[in-house]
């Protein structure tokens, strides 16, 4: 039982983190086209930044790495994507390629390769015990605040004038724009909540392992990416739903998979990753409009 | 054969010859250096006669590297080394070991194995799912790489490979595989594939089978791809498991686009550039004392060039057929036009996004 509960709870806050991590890449994908591997780095600036702030009170150190993030966030837009957004997705990939390795050499310029450690989360280490089983602060934390963000995004994005812009912009971006939507308003926002999304997974990362290093972004966004394509394409629920069931995976081969087998778990992981395309090549939840029309 | 039709094979040659020429007359590091970026224009080629010839973006191409240099190390480490620092492998190829030439062929046909092995399954992905298939491979190979330490050492890495790659090695490696690419390209399967790059539901109506044709381009990029791989042990002679991960996939990748990714030409003005950039970069970095030039650089001008140039250097097309060798009427009929296929891409890329991958 205990065990049970306690993979559940693993599930559900690596599932919520991923779904997190996912929104911010599909986001970015159903407007514009783009995989933005640099998130990773909108990560890692976020990571930074609450190391440097960690003598604040938490809500300003909070609400300072936001702004940094998104800051970072939105002149990454401006100076390297809004060139080149008219040219093949593929020019657009090695963009953001080339600016994440752009962005960690730089923080190894700044500080080091080295990781950094800070005490900034270290108030969610300890474990509550709920009748009996003990369940970690951060685990909480995480599976409260993804289930609050995915909430407000879904009612940013079904609800809001700006949110029907941007599936607008999502479904045809010419239309769109012959019809009043502005682009780079619309991409800007984009860009905007994904830095958002970024700065608060940075804070549950750096919460969880108490140290920040130049490669910090690289894991989070790999999964990132490709709860993205297996959830449909830039698909907004199925990012979340790819995220969740990337999370569960994970915590349960963790946790069935035979002693000798549980350091191939990636591999695993990621075969479950394979079959699911193979078994449905448009995602999980296709996204109708994306479908070929003759 | 006129020289027409083996356009624009000729002038790459030249190019890569070139490039190992100069190479040569420089310094022994500065040679190691562009030897690497030899071995890695294998790898771009390679790649290019899967994502270039078929349209389909691949994430994953470095797993089938991984396979041809593990593999093929694996097989060319010499029995006597075997004994003394791999204790745990299994009998069978605790007791084999082949001539480094031999040891890189079969490296290159388990790759090839691998792909087949995924082949069919493009018959149904499309797009980015494909891309992401060939991804889930990369990190499988990665973590088998490193954790079946019995055969390949794990995260200490595989030592003991011959170091039998030199410059002029590497040459003759890019350019077989170069010739192998361009013939595919140009072959019946090739030029359908192509087809079906700039329109898939046009080119299945006229009788392609794409999804088909897509997995035999996949195992032929694999097994050129796997050749490097070999190639790349012999050069390295040890190396761990993350010599062939992201960082390497991510470099490939962005030589086949800086250099235009629908063009052999392409592939090989890609990774020559920025084999070159690298270099220049490095020998600036050394003498102005600069740590972390490079690596700035490197990433500021690749955004530079894709900025001015999005479709890459060459624009995806092949390098024109020169004036005085001979004028267009002379052959009646050229096999390809490629210029006329990426000034359709140009006109539907004006649309943000599109079903292109």
């Amino acid at each position: 039982m205990e065990t049970v509960v306690q993979t559940a709870v693993n599930a559900l806050s690596l599932g919520g983190l991923y779904a997190l991590l996912a929104l911010g890449i599909a986001l970015i994908f159903g407007i514009m086209g783009l995989i933005n591997f640099a998130y990773g780095e909108l990560m890692m600036i976020g990571g930074y930044a609450l190391v440097l702030v960690s003598g604040q009170p938490l809500p300003i150190a909070l609400a300072m790495t936001a702004a940094v993030v998104v800051f970072a966030a939105l002149l990454m837009e401006r100076i390297a994507f809004r060139p080149v957004r008219n040219a093949d997705p593929t020019t657009l990939l090695v963009t953001s390629f080339a600016l994440s390795y752009l962005l960690q050499h730089v923080a190894i310029l700044i500080f080091g390769s080295f990781p950094r450690s800070t005490s900034v989360g270290s108030g969610l280490d300890n474990a509550v015990h709920v009748g009996g089983i003990a369940v970690s602060k951060v685990d909480i934390a995480v599976i409260v605040v993804a289930a609050l963000l995915i909430s407000a995004l879904a009612v940013v994005v079904g609800r809001t004038t700006t949110g029907i812009r941007m599936r607008a912009a999502a479904e045809d971006f010419v239309m769109a724009r012959l019809v009043g939507v502005r682009a780079d308003r619309i991409v800007a926002i984009g860009f905007a909540i994904s830095g958002l999304l970024a700065a608060t997974a940075a804070y549950f990362l750096v919460a969880q392992t108490g140290s920040v290093g130049p490669t910090f972004g690289v894991g989070p966004v790999l999964v990132a990416f490709i709860a993205t394509i297996v959830g449909g394409l830039g698909s907004l629920p199925g990012a979340v739903v790819a995220g969740f069931g990337l999370g569960f995976v994970t915590a349960v081969f963790q946790q069935v998979l035979p002693d000798s087998l549980v350091p191939y778990r990636e591999a695993f992981v990621f075969a479950v990753v394979l079959v699911t395309l193979i078994v449905r090549p448009e995602g999980l939840i296709p996204q109708r409009t994306r479908a070929v029309r003759v | 054969m006129t020289l027409r039709r083996i356009w624009p094979l000729p002038p790459l040659a030249l190019l890569i010859g070139l490039t190992a020429l100069v190479a040569s007359t420089l310094s022994l590091s500065s040679e190691r250096d562009i030897t690497t970026g030899l071995v890695q224009l294998g790898i771009v080629i390679g790649l290019y006669a899967f994502v270039g010839v078929s349209g389909v973006f691949s994430f994953g191409h470095v797993a089938f590297v991984a396979l041809g240099a593990y593999v093929s190390g694996v097989f060319a480490v010499p029995v006597a080394l075997k004994e003394v620092l791999y204790s745990g492998m299994p009998e069978f190829l605790a007791q084999t070991s082949v001539s480094p030439f031999v040891s890189i062929v079969i490296g290159a046909l388990v790759a090839a194995a691998a792909g087949a092995l995924l082949a069919p399954a493009f018959g149904r992905l499309a797009g980015l799912s494909a891309s992401l298939a060939t991804f889930a491979l990369l990190v499988i190979v990665h973590d088998i790489a490193r954790n079946l330490e019995s055969v390949t050492r794990g995260t200490q890495g595989l030592q003991g490979v011959p170091a039998e790659t030199t410059l002029w090695i590497a040459v003759a490696w890019s350019l077989v595989i170069l010739t192998i690419a361009f013939v595919f390209q140009s072959s019946r399967i090739g030029l359908q594939l192509r087809a079906a790059r700039e329109d898939p539901i046009a080119a299945e109506a006229m009788g392609v089978f794409v999804g088909r044709l897509r997995g035999i381009a996949l195992v032929v990029s694999a097994f050129l791809v796997g050749l490097s791989g070999g190639v790349y042990a012999q050069l390295l002679s040890s190396f761990n498991p993350n010599v062939f991960y992201l960082d390497l996939t991510f470099l490939t990748i962005a030589m086949l686009v800086v250099g235009g990714i629908y063009s052999l030409s392409g592939a090989v003005v890609g990774a020559l550039t920025l084999t070159w950039l690298a270099h220049f970069l490095r020998d600036l970095e050394a003498s102005l004392d600069r740590p972390g030039l490079t690596e700035v650089g490197f990433a500021l001008l690749t955004i530079g060039i894709l900025i001015l140039r999005p479709s890459g250097i060459t624009g995806s097309r092949e390098l024109p057929f020169p004036q005085f060798l001979g004028r267009r009427g002379d052959q009646a009929k050229e096999p390809t036009s490629p210029g006329g296929a990426s000034d359709a891409r140009k006109l539907s890329s004006s649309v943000p996004r599109d079903d292109a991958p």
